[in-house]
C-alpha cells in the first residue's frame, strides 16, 4: 500500500505571541485547504509534540485537537518531534484503519527553559545532579567527535554557514540572515566548545500534513509526494558513543529496510537535525553517507538541509515535521525526486527517519 | 485486515507509594511478568510502545530512563494522551502489529503519581488558564458535576451510585495488583468523608504507583505462543471538544456513547448486553460506572442507577463490570488504561484472579481529559465475533 502527502500546512516560525493550539490551528486549515479538502474528510488525528514542562500546558492534545478539526474523531497524541508522529499516522493507514490523516506537530519554545525542561528527562539520581544541560552534552558531543577524528572547528563551523545560507530563501525559517565563517567563530562560546551561533534557534511555529491512502491520494492531488519508508530507533539512556549517533544508524538502517531501499547515497536532497553544528556531519556519518569523521568531505557534495535545518529553525517539538514539510514543499515544486528526512530527540537518543519521493 | 492478539500481560503491585524501586524498576518488574507470561525473552520484542501522563511523576519524559527496562536499539514511541494514556498505549501497539511492519510489539505503560504532591492540582493545570483554572477544577469536580446532573435528572440516590464502590471494592479483594483492598458497605461508603460533594472518599479513585505491560502479536505469532491468547476484536479513540461547559449533558456521556455504536458496528455488535461477557470500565469515581453502563447500552437512560444495587454488574450478574476493581480501587493514571485491557485479556484467556464464568468477550475503555477522550477496546477469546 502506498501512502502520500496530499496538503501541507505550515505557520511562521518565529516568537509567536499566540498559544501554540492557535498555531496548530492556523497550519490544520492550511493544509486541509491546501489538500483541498473539508475537514470533515479527515478520519484519524495524529498530534506529535510535547505536553507538561515541554510547551507549558498538561495533556497538550486537549487543546490541540479540537484546534485541528479533530471533532469527535479519532485522536492519538505522540509524545516526541512529531517527525515520531508520521509512522504512528502511516501504520494506522496501512492498517485499513484510516483513508484520510492529519498529522499535527506543534512547539512553542519561548514559552519554556528549555534547558531546564530537557534536565528533568534525566535521571533524579545520577544523571540530574550534574546539571548537564542538553547543550552541555552536546558541546561534550563536540569535543569527542572533533578530538576523536582531528576534524578542525573550521569544518564544523562551515555546518552552520550553510544551513544559513539556505535558510535565506527558505520562508519559513526562523533565522534567515546569512553569516560568514568568521562569525561563527568568533561567537562567544555557550558551554566549550560550542560557540553560540552554534546551536539551534529557537522558536515557535506549527506544521501540519495531510496523509492519504495510495488510491485516495492520486484522486485528491496531481502532485503527491509519497512516503517511501520510515524507521525509528532508541539508544542507550546512559551515555556512550559521544561521537557518533547510534539512534541515527538504527532509523536509517531500518527506514531503508522497510522501503527495500540499498543506497542511503540515492537521494538528492537530506535534511537533518542539527540541533548543533557538529550534529550535521555526525548524522551524515551515522547515515552511512560518509565514513566516520569524513562529513566535512561530502557535505558541500549534497543538497543538504536546503531547508537551513534546525540551526535556523528550532520549534521544539515539531522541528522534525518541519523539516519533513520544508522537504515535501521543494518535492512538489519539482527541485527534487527523492528526499532523506532526519529527527531526533531526547538528548540526541531518539531518532526518526522518513524517505520522501515523487 | 491483519488479526493480532494479546499473548502476554503483566502488572506489578500498585500502592500509594512504591519506594522500594525506582521508575525503570517498576518497568522492568511490569515487563519481566509479562514475558514470562508470553513465554518470550526481551530480544523477541520487535517494537515498544510507552506511555505514561509525565506531570505526576517528578520526571519528563520517563520513556528515556525506562528504555533501559523496556528495550534499547528498538524503535521505541512514547504516547500520552491524558487519562486514555494506557489504552492509547495498547491501541498504538495494535497499530504497529495490525500495520503488517511487525510482529511482536510490547505496549508498557508506567506510573508514579505518588511523587506529586497533589494529583488534582496537576490536573488542574490542563485546563484553560484564563477561563477554567482559576476554578481548581480536576478530574474529581467534573465528576461531581456528572453526579450532580445524573442525580437531578434521573432521581437517583446516594446511595444507588455507592453501591458501585461496594462491588468494586469487593472485586479488588481478590485482585493480588489492586491497590485498596477493603470489604465495604453502602453505609461505610455514605459515611465516608465527602470529598467534592456528593462524591465521598470510597467512591473516589486513589493515587497508585505501578507499571502494566502488553504484548500484541500477529496472528501467525500468537498461535505459536500461546493457545488462549486474547484476540482483538477492534478499537475506537474519539476526541471531544475542549472545555467542560461545552459538554450538552453532564448527565449523559454521549461522545462515549457515539464511540460505543461505531466500536459495536466495526466488530458486529447488535445488543452489548448479550453480547458482551464482561467490561473493564474506567470509572475513576463511582457515579461514572452508571454513565459509562448507559452510555454504551448496557443500560437505559435512568437504569444504569439500579445495576449495582440489583447485583447485576458483580461477576455473577448479568453485566458484569470492572471484576479487578477498577480504577476506584487502582489508579496509576496513564497505566489504567492499560490495565483494563490487561484484565479484560485475562477474561476471555480464561486466567483472571477474579474470573467470569464462560468470559469470551470483553469491552476496556478509558477516558481523559476534563471527560474529552475515551479509547475503547473489544477482545475476545475467538478470532472472530460470533454467537
Amino acid at each position: 500500500m502506498k501512502i502520500g502527502i496530499i496538503g501541507i500546512g505550515l505557520t511562521d516560525f518565529r516568537i509567536h505571541k499566540e498559544p501554540f493550539y492557535n498555531l496548530a490551528f492556523e497550519a490544520a486549515k492550511k493544509a486541509v485547504n491546501d489538500a483541498g479538502i473539508d475537514r470533515g474528510d479527515i478520519d484519524s488525528f495524529v498530534l506529535g509534540g510535547y505536553d507538561n514542562l515541554g510547551v507549558g500546558r498538561t495533556i497538550a492534545n486537549m487543546y490541540v485537537a479540537p484546534a485541528a478539526g479533530g471533532y469527535l474523531r479519532h485522536e492519538i497524541r505522540v509524545a516526541d518531534d512529531a517527525a515520531f508522529a508520521l509512522p504512528m499516522a502511516c501504520m494506522r493507514i496501512l492498517a485499513g484503519l484510516s483513508d484520510i490523516c492529519i498529522v499535527v506537530g506543534f512547539g512553542t519554545t519561548s514559552e519554556i527553559p528549555l534547558e531546564l525542561v530537557e534536565l528533568q528527562s534525566l535521571d533524579p539520581l545520577f544523571y540530574r545532579p550534574t546539571n548537564l544541560s542538553i547543550w552541555a552534552y552536546y558541546a561534550i558531543q563536540k569535543y569527542a567527535y572533533s578530538s576523536k577524528f582531528g576534524v578542525d572547528e573550521e569544518r564544523i563551523a562551515e555546518c552552520v554557514v550553510r544551513d544559513r545560507k539556505n535558510a535565506k530563501s527558505n520562508p519559513y525559517a526562523f533565522k534567515r540572515e546569512e553569516l560568514k565563517l568568521d562569525d561563527v567563530l568568533n561567537s562567544e562560546y555557550s558551554v566549550y566548545p560550542l560557540r553560540k551561533l552554534e546551536t539551534a534557534a529557537n522558536c515557535d511555529g506549527a506544521v501540519a500534513l495531510i496523509l492519504a491512502e495510495g488510491t485516495i491520494a492520486k484522486r485528491l492531488s496531481d502532485s503527491v509526494v509519497w512516503i517511501k519508508g520510515f524507521g525509528w530507533s532508541n539508544s542507550n539512556y546512559y551515555f556512550e558513543d559521544f561521537e557518533r549517533l547510534p539512534a541515527t544508524k538504527f532509523a536509517a538502517e531500518m527506514a531503508m529496510k522497510k522501503a527495500k531501499m540499498d543506497s542511503i547515497k540515492a537521494f538528492e536532497n537530506y535534511e537533518v537535525m542539527d540541533l548543533v553544528s557538529n550534529h550535521q556531519l555526525m548524522i551524515l556519518e551515522a547515515l552511512g553517507l560518509a565514513d566516520w569523521g569524513k562529513g566535512y568531505e561530502i557535505a558541500d557534495s549534497l543538497n543538504l538541509n536546503s531547508s537551513g535545518g534546525a540551526l535556523s529553525t528550532n520549534a521544539y517539538g515539531t522541528t522534525g515535521l518541519f523539516l519533513l514539510a520544508n522537504a515535501a514543499i521543494k518535492l512538489r515544486e519539482g527541485l527534487f525526486d527523492s528526499s532523506l528526512v532526519h529527527a531526533m530527540s531526547g538528548y540526541a537518543r531518539r531518532s526518526c527517519v522518513s524517505l520522501l519521493g515523487v | 485486515m491483519r488479526r493480532v492478539a494479546i499473548v502476554g500481560v503483566g502488572q506489578t503491585k500498585f500502592r500509594t507509594r512504591r519506594e522500594d524501586k525506582t521508575h525503570p524498576e517498576l518497568a522492568f518488574e511490569a515487563v519481566k511478568k509479562t514475558l514470562e507470561h508470553s513465554g518470550l525473552n526481551i530480544n523477541d520484542i520487535e517494537a515498544v510502545v510507552y506511555g505514561s501522563m509525565d506531570p505526576f511523576d517528578g520526571i519528563y519524559r520517563p520513556e528515556l530512563w525506562d528504555s533501559t527496562s523496556s528495550g534499547i536499539f528498538k524503535p521505541h514511541m512514547k504516547i500520552s494522551t491524558g487519562g486514555t494514556t494506557g489504552l492509547t498505549t495498547a491501541l498504538a501497539a495494535y497499530e504497529h502489529v495490525a500495520s503488517g511492519l511487525f510482529d511482536v510489539v510490547l505496549a508498557i505503560a508506567v506510573q508514579r503519581v505518588g511523587e506529586c504532591a497533589d494529583a488534582q492540582s496537576v490536573l488542574n493545570t490542563a485546563v484553560d488558564p484564563i477561563y477554567e483554572r482559576h476554578s481548581g477544577v480536576g478530574a474529581i469536580h467534573v465528576a461531581s458535576f456528572q453526579a450532580t446532573r445524573y442525580m437531578h435528572e434521573f432521581k437517583a440516590t446516594e446511595e444507588d451510585i455507592a453501591w458501585v464502590s461496594v462491588k468494586d471494592h469487593k472485586n479488588a479483594l481478590k485482585n493480588p495488583y489492586a491497590h485498596i483492598k477493603m470489604d465495604v458497605t453502602v453505609e461505610d461508603v455514605l459515611k465516608s468523608p465527602v470529598i467534592c460533594s456528593p462524591l465521598k472518599l470510597l467512591e473516589c479513585c486513589p493515587r497508585s504507583d505501578g507499571a502494566a505491560a502488553a504484548i500484541f502479536a500477529s496472528e501467525e505469532v500468537a498461535k505459536k505462543i500461546r493457545d488462549n491468547p486474547a484476540w482483538i476484536l477492534g478499537e475506537v479513540t474519539i476526541s471531544d471538544n475542549y472545555y467542560i461547559g461545552d459538554r450538552p449533558n453532564l448527565a449523559v456521556w454521549d461522545s462515549l456513547a457515539l464511540a460505543g455504536r461505531r466500536l459495536y458496528r466495526a466488530v458486529g455488535i447488535d445488543d452489548p448486553k448479550k453480547d458482551i461477557d464482561v467490561a473493564e470500565l474506567y470509572s475513576a469515581f463511582s457515579i461514572q460506572e452508571i454513565l459509562e453502563l448507559e452510555a454504551l447500552g448496557f443500560a437505559k437512560p435512568g437504569e444504569g442507577k439500579d445495576y449495582a444495587k440489583n447485583g447485576i454488574t458483580f461477576p455473577d450478574g448479568d453485566i458484569p463490570t470492572n471484576p479487578s476493581g477498577g480504577v476506584l480501587c487502582t489508579n496509576p493514571i496513564g497505566a489504567s488504561g492499560l490495565i483494563r485491557i490487561i484484565e479484560a485479556s485475562l477474561q476471555v484467556m480464561g486466567e483472571a484472579s477474579n474470573q467470569v464464568e464462560n468470559a469470551r468477550v470483553a469491552l476496556a475503555h478509558a477516558w481523559g481529559g476534563t471527560l474529552q477522550f475515551h479509547t475503547l477496546f473489544m477482545v475476545s477469546s475467538s478470532k472472530k465475533f460470533g454467537r
